[in-house]
């Protein structure tokens, strides 16, 4: 999408830039969006609504496709200066589905504000990944080592 | 049968419906906030979102806070107001081998790649009521979470855990899956009513939305020798699981996706009795599998014994593919149940006029 340099971490594509927004500090959405929408024209097309996404899994027996359930999610698509953007989120976000839109219709219109962002997200994506390890050691702290009886008589 | 409409009761209806709210809140010393529901009952809430077939946290809240805490009423108003909404979306499978776990265990194998993480668990604690929860304070929430943040170094990336029915499989302990299934458009049992015998897609969805209690207690039936299925858990898995959908404005050639959130899952495979395969080669284990929203690992597990089940022949009930999938939806268990309270006079009358005219028959003889 932007800046695919000779780092590939500067490779930035609409799944990573939505990731690290939607799992990243909400702040960042909220500044970008408000800055794009403050200097450029920006149309809502489909206001923020919820709707439904249909889960799907495949079963591990016979490698089938199967829905596991719904979830509900808050979208919303806008043009900014005449370009098509699209943000969707979980949960009940009307605002943060209007920021997502609105981010990446700014991408998808290669303004140049956005040539301004890759930095910040990457910083972000190491928060993420910090925090998500935090919670992958607190749940390490709880593996555990079984052993049968004889195992345990063999030791003593 | 035929139904009668009754009418008039509006407004004792609209006193019940004060009534309730007024047995809700008569004793409160303060409001039960919906964010406290939605973190501090997390089972509960991953429980409704199962049997409601719809994960929204917050709405599972609201809906106990609503029913009071009944699960089937909570289960009941997420149904209906998820059939409120437009669904245009379906996201790529959601793939719990590559979920970030957060506990992960083992019956059948002590030494698993990745090793077995307890995660949170009530399994290994005494059953023993906490009075201390009676006193808890803001105050203590707040040093437990800060001494709890604190223990511990942040160790490497997050892994991703192979899963142990993959490492069965290349063992050739499992028979092996024909990849190409996963072209085959799955059954929506929201979409369309099921008929019997049921394809595997409708079969697992309806599992997947199952009520627990239900499902514990035919799966338990199995397990009592009301059936053939007493499995091995290889794997229990519970973690969060990404969810991606297409974007929806991508001008074709190649797949764009963006990813909108996780959501926490229960995964179970549980291992069955061997057998020689259809082909007449070596003989190897079969598989039940159980996933369902959150963290709900008895039902996770009931899944894969009924799933399991299913695939077997018998007279047994948990072997009846009708009798287990129509009997454990929530909803229309407790909705049938449930308009048993409602006015029945004109049937009941008939009923009435029936035994009146048979006594009267046998007076006259």
């Amino acid at each position: 999408m932007f800046l695919p340099g000779k780092d590939d971490r500067a490779v930035m594509d609409k799944h990573r830039l939505s990731r690290l927004l939607v799992e990243g500090d909400r702040s960042i959405a909220a500044a970008w969006a408000d800055a794009i929408a403050s200097c450029h024209d920006v149309a809502v097309e489909r206001p923020p609504h919820k709707s439904l996404v249909m889960a799907r899994a495949r079963d591990s027996v016979r490698q089938q496709p199967f829905y596991v359930g719904e979830i509900l999610v808050t979208e919303c698509t806008v043009k900014v200066d005449g370009v098509i953007g699209f943000g969707m989120i979980m949960g009940d976000e009307p605002d943060m589905a209007w920021r997502l839109a609105v981010i990446d219709a700014a991408c998808n219109a290669h303004l140049p504000e956005v040539e301004e962002w890759l930095p910040r997200l990457l910083a972000e994506e190491r928060v993420i990944a910090a925090r998500q390890q935090g919670e992958y050691t607190k749940a390490a702290r709880t593996r555990v080592n079984f052993e049968t009886v004889e195992d345990y008589i063999g030791k003593v | 049968m035929g139904y009668v409409m009754v009418t008039g009761g509006q407004e004792a209806i609209a006193a019940a419906n004060k009534l309730s709210k007024y047995y809700r809140v008569k004793d409160a010393a303060e409001p039960l906030p919906v964010k406290e529901i939605e973190h501090q009952l997390r089972l509960l809430i991953d429980r409704v979102m199962g049997e409601g077939g719809l994960y929204a946290p917050e709405y599972a809240a609201i809906a106990l806070k609503q029913a009071e805490g009944d699960t089937a009423e909570a289960a009941f108003l997420l149904r209906a107001y998820r059939s409120t909404l437009e669904r245009d979306h379906y996201s790529l499978t959601v793939e719990p081998a590559r979920m970030r776990v957060i506990r992960r265990l083992s019956s059948a194998f002590r030494d698993i790649p990745g090793g077995q993480m307890l995660g949170p668990t009530y399994d290994y604690t005494h059953r023993l009521l906490d009075f201390s929860l009676r006193q808890e304070g803001e105050e203590e929430l707040r040093a437990f979470l800060q001494q709890w943040h604190l223990d511990g170094e942040v160790t490497g990336p997050v892994p991703t855990l192979a899963k142990v029915s993959e490492l069965l499989r290349q063992q050739g302990l499992l028979r092996q899956c024909p990849a190409a299934a996963d072209d085959r458009v799955p059954f929506d049992i929201t979409m369309a009513s099921v008929t019997f015998p049921a394809p595997r897609s409708a079969r697992l969805q309806a599992l997947a939305r199952g009520e627990t209690g239900a499902m514990v207690a035919l799966a338990y039936s199995s397990l009592r020798g009301y059936g053939t299925v007493h499995p091995t858990i290889g794997e229990l898995r519970v973690g969060y699981a990404a969810v991606d959908i297409p974007y929806p404005y991508a001008d074709g050639g190649e797949e764009i996706l963006i990813y909108i959130g996780e959501i926490m899952l229960t995964e179970v495979e549980c291992i069955n009795s061997f057998a020689g395969n259809e082909d007449g080669g070596a003989a190897q284990f079969s598989l039940g599998y159980g996933l369902c929203f959150g963290q709900n690992e008895p039902k996770a597990i009931a899944m894969a014994i009924l799933e399991s089940s299913l695939q077997t022949k018998g007279p047994a009930p948990v072997q009846d593919e009708e009798f287990v999938l129509m009997h454990i939806d929530c909803v229309e268990a407790h909705g049938f149940i449930s308009h048993l309270k409602l006015p029945h006079y004109v049937t009941f009358q008939s009923s009435l006029a029936r035994i009146r005219q048979a006594q009267q028959q046998a007076a006259s003889k």
